[in-house]
């Protein structure tokens, strides 16, 4: 909702009717200006109390209740000015407008008679009253709609980011908190319904996995083997959900002592050596990886090198000659019995001619193939005659294995010439491997050296617990890297034992596994699985954008600052969340930046999750008093003016603009009002607070 | 309920995993529609479970009606 107006009477320090105390409010960038004790806090105490019945109580630094409150509350002028068996009120009166223009009126009102000079009968609590505008009169709305009237003015999940003190900002987000990025998406983005799908198709999928297991115990041929398989297959599947959350652990802290170390590093004094110290190791360590890919490559090509380029056939060349002097031996007797068997051969097939041909050919005494005469009795009649009685060419060979005998002869010739280079090629690339690893050997003890050599260089720097945290949490790294190898061996033998139980059980089956059981187990757990990864692929792209969101506003406040270094960056740990770091240029973490950077941080943080993906700033206002209290003072325009183009509505107190020069900057910004408050005393004498009211003067631009 | 169904159907069907279980680079238009069926028993299940949850549904009412899109697609197939 956008709030209209705001109007009080007897509130505090706003003495008199609400007429006096009236500010009317547009889209854009409000502005409250006033000094210290003008007002402005009171101001913000109005707003808060209409929705929340609470006051902020000063010296307890907390929110108190008007029932504790009681005529506190009421202004010290008016409380004056009454008399005994009066009776007074203090009330605040909020009209707004809802997206579908519907117009309310919140009032809330306490009442307190004076029974004595100092003494009065308060109501035990406040009255709330709320109206909507129709038909020309407002009309009253029954008490059990309030609530959802007031949560539609400022949502109580938005309302800490969208609604703040300046000095609160710096608590809303905790930046060395890793969980405190995915409170800030889980509470401000929908990505609860994805949670709420895990929940249902986890529950899906755990039911429908009992109801297959039980479905194949019944058709079990070993009811007991199964019991126990069962059992088996339950112990590794919570052994390897152990596992899996230890490996989480441990993911988990060896990022943190890299996180630490990093931190370590950017303490020490010497930026020159630190720089050299960084980029040095950092070379090194890409050289290493690179390195590492490449053996890695290389192993494996090694493997695949056995069939590509032959080397399995190593060390069979004797069998090669010895079958290659054979194959001579039999291809000449293969040969020689062929030569002997040809001499027989009838060279045309048993039915060519046709048997039909021939005895027209004899009958006619004629050759129709070269059309000769073949009278009976000449040669050629003879030779047509001995086609009828050819037989068929007598098979000299049972098996004639020759053709293949040739086959395995020629690849004995072709790859002959391969084996002959299968030392030479293993050699070559055991040395390309040798190679890599030396040069390995020689990256990693350069690392050690530098190492070393930052480790003097930490002595110099006279910060001996920097040097001792700084090896503790190298030590922490190694240590946390081992258990998780541990870790990793042991999930590797748990599954093998899962996986064992399962084909177990399923050989244990006879008969026919009910397809609907089946595949109701197999769709629950892939829909579980996907409903995980969707959340995970949802919150990345939430993460992204903002991420890119928060850097395009912390740009924008700051692009007219020089001295505000760095950018912010969500940097992903391995247990799949996200801290928000401030990093230079070469993404190093920026140790101690000052304060008004940290608040400007969190403020474009909080600005980009509140412009992000649900678009707060469309619908609702933000309020601050004095966000800028903990700012330098050449940080402020940036945020002005970043508000006044972000947010449709903002109503925000202030001192910064108390110079005449300081408000011309404002002719810049998307403004909506501009009011001047004051401390006014009628009767002249400010030591006097029964004479205190506030004066409002709205400021054009 | 607070997102649009549409938009959470849209995340699950761009989801890699989702894509890998179905072995296609790809869905068609009808597998992105709530009214058109898809040829994927996983597809129906997902919009079955998205459609369900968004009329604020139990789980265990959620469930009965995955049950029973399974149960009637494998009879009848």
């Amino acid at each position: 909702m956008i709030i209209n107006s705001i109007s009080m009477k007897n509130f505090q320090c706003y003495a008199g009717e609400h007429e006096s105390n009236y500010l009317e409010f547009s889209n854009g960038l409000n502005l409250i200006i006033g000094d210290n004790g003008g007002g402005k806090s009171k101001l913000y105490d109005a707003f808060y109390w209409v929705i929340h019945n609470k006051i902020f109580q000063s010296d307890q630094r907390d929110w108190v209740s008007t029932k504790i409150y009681k005529e506190n509350l009421i202004s010290d002028k008016a409380k004056s000015e009454c008399q005994i068996g009066e009776t007074i009120t203090s009330e605040v009166t909020m009209i707004v407008t809802s997206r579908d223009e519907k117009k309310y009126k919140l009032e809330r009102i306490y009442e307190a008679k004076k029974i004595g000079e100092r003494e009065w009968s308060s109501k035990a609590d406040s009255a709330m009253l709320v109206s909507v505008y129709s038909h020309a009169k407002w009309n009253i709305v029954p008490e059990p709609k309030h609530e959802k009237i007031l949560n539609r003015v400022i949502p109580g999940h938005i309302e800490p980011y969208m609604w703040f003190q300046g000095e609160q900002v710096d608590s809303l987000m905790d930046l060395t908190d890793s969980t405190a990025l995915e409170q800030v998406v889980n509470l401000l983005s929908d990505i609860k319904d994805y949670d709420d799908l895990i929940a249902i198709t986890t529950t899906g999928a755990s039911r429908t996995a009992s109801d297959l297991i039980r479905h194949k115990n019944k058709l079990s041929n070993d009811e007991k083997k199964s019991n126990e398989l069962n059992a088996t297959l339950e112990a590794s599947l919570k052994s390897i959900y152990k596992y899996e959350k230890d490996i989480e652990v441990c993911d988990y802290n060896i990022e943190t002592a890299k996180v630490k170390v990093e931190e370590l590093i950017s303490k020490v004094e010497d930026a020159e050596a630190k720089a050299d110290y960084k980029s040095r190791r950092k070379a090194l360590v890409d050289l290493c990886k690179n390195l590492e890919k490449s053996l890695l490559e290389k192993h494996g090509s090694f493997s695949k090198n056995i069939f590509k380029k032959h080397w399995i056939l190593k060390n069979v060349d004797p069998f090669f000659k010895k079958f290659e002097a054979k194959y001579k031996k039999y291809s000449k007797e293969h040969n020689r019995k062929e030569n002997e068997n040809s001499r027989v051969v009838i060279k045309l097939p048993l039915n060519v001619p046709q048997p039909i041909h021939v005895e027209r050919m004899i009958e006619e005494e004629s050759c129709f193939v070269c059309g000769s005469a073949a009278p009976k009795g000449s040669l050629a009649h003879e030779h047509i005659l001995s086609l009828i009685e050819r037989k068929p060419p007598k098979d000299i060979f049972t098996n004639d294995l020759s053709s293949d005998f040739e086959g395995y002869y020629n690849n004995n010739l072709r790859y002959g010439i391969s084996i002959q280079d299968i030392d030479s090629s293993i050699s070559e690339e055991l040395s390309v491997i040798q190679d890599l690893k030396n040069k390995r050997v020689v990256a990693e003890r350069q690392i050690r050296e530098i190492d070393n050599q930052f480790d003097i260089l930490l002595e110099e720097d006279k910060s001996e617990d920097i040097l001792g945290e700084f090896k503790q949490q190298n030590r922490s790294r190694e240590r946390f890297e081992q258990n998780k190898a541990r870790l990793l061996e042991k999930l590797r033998v748990t599954t093998q034992q899962r996986d064992d139980a399962k084909t177990g059980i399923d050989k244990l089956v006879t008969g026919e596994i009910d397809k609907v059981t089946l595949i109701s187990e197999k769709i629950f757990s892939q829909l579980k699985s996907i409903a995980k990864s969707t959340k995970q692929q949802v919150f990345e792209s939430i993460i992204l954008e903002l991420e890119e969101k928060s850097n395009e506003i912390f740009r924008d406040m700051t692009h007219k600052n020089t001295s505000i270094k760095g950018k912010i960056k969500f940097k992903k740990i391995t247990n799949g969340s996200y801290i928000p770091e401030i990093v230079d240029g070469d993404d190093y973490i920026i140790n101690s930046p000052n304060d008004s950077n940290i608040i400007l941080v969190k403020l474009s943080l909080i600005m980009a999750i509140l412009t992000a993906r649900a678009k707060w700033s469309d619908n609702y206002a933000l309020i601050s008093d004095a966000p800028t209290s903990k700012m330098a003072d050449n940080y402020t325009f940036g945020f002005y003016k970043t508000v006044s183009e972000r947010f449709t509505q903002s109503i925000v107190t202030t001192y910064d603009f108390l110079e005449a020069e300081r408000k011309a900057v404002l002719s810049n910004f998307n403004m909506g009002k501009v009011y001047q408050i004051e401390s006014h005393y009628p009767s002249g004498n400010s030591d006097n607070r029964a004479d205190l009211c506030v004066k409002i003067t709205e400021v054009t631009i | 309920m607070a997102r649009d169904r549409n938009e959470i159907l849209q995340e699950f069907l761009k989801n890699e995993k989702l894509l890998e279980l179905l072995e296609v680079g790809a869905l068609d238009a009808v597998d992105n529609s709530f009214k058109d069926k898809s040829k994927y028993l996983l597809v129906e299940a997902i919009k079955k479970m998205i459609l369900s949850y968004s009329t604020e549904d139990s789980t265990s009412q959620t469930l009965k009606k995955i049950n029973a899109l399974i149960s009637t697609e494998v009879r009848s197939s």
